[in-house]
């Protein structure tokens, strides 16, 4: 007997066999692009740049480009206005332009994390979603006053507002649930749960007559580590109205289409008339056009395949249904093609390249499906990696659990992996050449083994790579924004005691022993989790991982098993081999806990140089 | 031949294990199969579709899983049938059959068994 999870390259042989419209307006979904409801002008937050540009869609020439703070990661006209919010995200910020004159007009600071933008038709009110603490923050767009704020469940990210305006429908980035918020309470009045696997929702869109949503995600399927069984691309749509059966359907985007397979799925929209969706995906570079069927079954239908540039993350169609923009992001480029035709109509450059040549061609090899780094085109680096994040995951790896970590800091809290098994990112060369990637590989000739002699500089495109993933830096704590509160200044020094040790592994100013140095002089430490997990072949020995940014990391240890920081203390060091925590009272637990979500509470790397520590480059 | 089926019942363990036979029975002639659980639900139907292989003994027809309750969009899989038979030589269609829920019975599964004679050579 065999079960597999595809059914794909069987031979294909045939078998067998509304409601009133109501006007659309800009805004209406999160997306790194939007365009103004008179059709005039199109939006497109750079996330590298940290920059907004706008483009004249008559001339289909950039109007201007105006900086906005780190990482823009939505953007929404208010209502038929030129006006804009941008949700800044690693600015903590709202920043409200006015297009036409490339002037701000206001700013609203929230807690952290800002991601997702809509606004409603008046224009006189934008919603944004924090993807941390994973809150709805109602914003009035006269005073840039925050009016209310609604706690909507974990890294909430996808947004969208329903053509009637009395309900936002918002998403979770890890968990893929989406809930629905009646704008009169502010109460969660309906929720549409995934399977446990499905991850990396980031988006929703609505149709506009139907009581559908599309959202475009993952799947992580944790247990089995394989190019062609660990990473699947979906569209799901959602049944918005009221209902008990089958109110999600998976739409698999990588059997969509003949044998073809796309990576990464990260927008869909919607033409203005409800007829046609297009999905882009950014790990395969294309984008699938659909007639939308009106049919409560199949939901989709495929159309046309179209290449796309680097890296697609946003995709909008013009009010009159004529063009559909496209924004391939690390081409720094917004593409037009004929929604009908599907010629290419227009091409905009909308920012230069910020990050420099070695940096970029990183991130391109990083974030693509394709050869030279992937073989079977299902999943790339971010696929669990997304923007150097995690995937919320403990994956099931050869070696045992491992949940995936960050890549916050890299640089400075070498060697890499919870084994420690990699003192260089150029050491993933065997995984991309080995089964879960199945890539050709990125060396010409001899690769060596992890921790032997060094793969750096055998490549200038894996050295590339290794620049890109070294680059994530570390935002600051939310929890940390006055200062250190008096809870975690009492947590502070119970950390820092004799008594309980914490400071003796996570030391420095990255809280971990763990610094670049020669494979022979790596340190790893038995804290008493190792033999938790019969498929552990590595431990029961682990690297110390950096404390910096644990507020948003969960869950924790190398093998996932606290999903809370008080459960590391408590539930997963039972004999003190984690540091000696036992004999703390609960406050002083609550205390320390306080502490490590304040983390970081400063800049680390000024300190790191003080001291003399290495960062590496590539 | 192929199955696709959105609920794992007694009567398609059944016309599975029957086929399962004809299939062991035919291997010399070429005769393959497969069973597709079409789910919304991917990772409950892993577990399923083991526990189902193991305590019906199917040994010869491999038993997979579509994500997505319409099935691959090749087969036009009807959308009120629980359970669709189809059966091929080369890249031609010799029978087709699709059940609505409830309506797989003995004397369907019988046809269908029988009906493997259509596309022996």
């Amino acid at each position: 007997m065999q079960i597999s999870p595809r059914i794909l390259g069987v031979a294909t042989i045939l078998v067998l066999a509304g409601a009133t419209a109501l006007p659309l307006w800009a805004g209406q979904s999160n997306s790194l692009m939007d365009i103004s409801r008179d059709g005039r002008l199109l939006a497109c937050a750079n996330r590298d740049s940290g920059t907004v540009t706008i483009v004249d869609l008559q001339s289909h020439q950039k109007q201007s480009e105006f900086s906005v703070g780190k990482k823009p990661e939505g953007i929404s006209f208010l209502g038929a206005s030129h006006q804009l919010a941008v949700a800044v995200y690693g600015a903590d910020r709202i920043d409200f332009w006015d297009a036409d004159t490339a002037k701000q007009i206001g700013a609203t600071e929230v807690f952290d994390e800002p991601y997702g933008v809509v606004s409603n038709s008046a224009g006189d009110r934008v919603f944004v979603t924090l993807d941390f603490p994973g809150r709805v923050v109602e914003i009035d767009t006269k005073t840039f006053k925050i009016v209310r704020q609604i706690d909507a469940g974990k890294f909430v990210r996808g947004i969208a507002i329903s053509p009637s305006g009395d309900r936002l429908y918002i998403t979770e980035f890890y968990s893929t649930v989406v809930k629905a918020i009646d704008l009169a309470t502010g109460q969660i009045v309906d929720q549409w749960k995934g399977v446990s696997t499905d991850n990396l929702l980031r988006h929703i869109v609505l149709h506009p007559t139907r009581p559908k949503a599309y959202i475009s995600h993952i799947r992580s399927r944790v247990t089995a580590v394989h190019g062609q069984g660990s990473i699947f691309p979906y569209v799901s749509v959602v049944d918005t109205a009221p209902g008990e059966e089958r109110r999600r359907k998976r739409i698999p985007m990588d059997g969509f289409f003949s044998i073809l397979v796309t990576a990464n799925p990260w927008e869909t929209a919607i033409s203005p008339d409800g007829k046609q969706a297009f999905v882009v995906f950014g790990g395969t570079n294309d984008m699938f056009a659909c007639s939308v069927i009106d049919d409560d079954y199949r939901e989709l239908g495929y159309s046309k395949y179209l290449r796309l540039g680097a890296n697609p993350r946003a995709v909008r169609v013009a009010p009159d249904g004529q063009t559909v923009y496209v924004y391939n992001a690390l081409d720094f480029a917004v593409v037009g093609y004929d929604t009908k035709s599907f010629k290419q109509v227009a091409s905009v450059t909308i920012s230069e390249n910020p990050l420099g040549d070695e940096i970029l061609a990183g991130k391109k090899l990083f974030y693509v499906a394709l050869q030279p780094m992937v073989g079977r085109r299902w999943i790339s680096c971010s696929s669990c990696h997304p923007d150097g994040q995690p995937d919320g995951r403990t994956w099931h790896n050869p070696e045992g659990l491992r949940n995936t970590q960050s890549l916050a800091g890299m640089a400075w809290t070498h060697p890499i992996h919870w084994s420690a098994d990699r003192d260089e990112v150029q050491d993933f060369e065997h995984t991309i050449r080995g089964q879960l990637m199945q890539g050709r590989g990125l060396i010409r000739g001899t690769v060596h083994p992890s921790l032997e002699k060094p793969n750096r500089g055998l490549s200038e495109s894996l050295d590339a790579v290794a620049a890109y993933s070294n680059s994530h830096t570390l935002p600051l704590s939310p929890f940390a924004k006055g200062g250190l509160s008096d809870s975690a200044k009492r947590g502070r020094k119970i950390f820092m005691s004799a008594k309980t040790a914490c400071a003796n592994c996570h030391s420095g100013p990255f809280y971990t022993d763990s610094t670049p140095r020669t494979a022979a002089e790596i340190v790893r430490h038995d804290v008493g989790t190792g033999n938790d997990d019969p498929s552990e072949k590595m431990g029961p020995a682990f690297d110390t991982p950096t404390l910096l940014g644990v507020y948003r990391t969960a869950p924790y240890l190398h093998h996932g098993g606290a999903t809370t920081l008080t459960e590391v203390l408590r539930k997963q060091n039972a004999d003190d081999k984690h540091g000696v925590t036992s004999h703390l009272e609960d406050a002083q637990v609550a205390d320390l806990v306080e502490f490590l979500k304040a983390l970081p509470f400063e800049d680390p790397v000024p300190q790191a140089k003080r001291l003399g520590l290495q960062q590496v480059a590539r | 031949m192929n199955v696709f089926t959105r609920s794992l019942t007694d009567e398609l363990a059944s016309l599975v294990k029957q086929l399962d036979a004809k299939v062991a029975k035919n291997s010399s002639k070429d005769m393959k199969g497969f069973i597709v659980l079409l789910t919304d639900d991917p990772d409950e139907a892993d577990a399923q579709l083991k526990a189902f292989a193991k305590k019906h003994g199917i040994k010869k027809m491999p038993l997979t899983i579509f994500d997505g309750i319409a099935g691959p969009p090749g087969y036009n899989i009807a959308k009120d049938a629980e359970v669709t038979v189809n059966m091929w030589v080369g890249q031609k269609a010799k029978v087709n059959y699709a059940f609505a829920k409830g309506k797989l019975n003995k004397k369907s599964i019988a046809k269908i068994v029988a009906d493997t004679s259509e596309i022996l050579n």
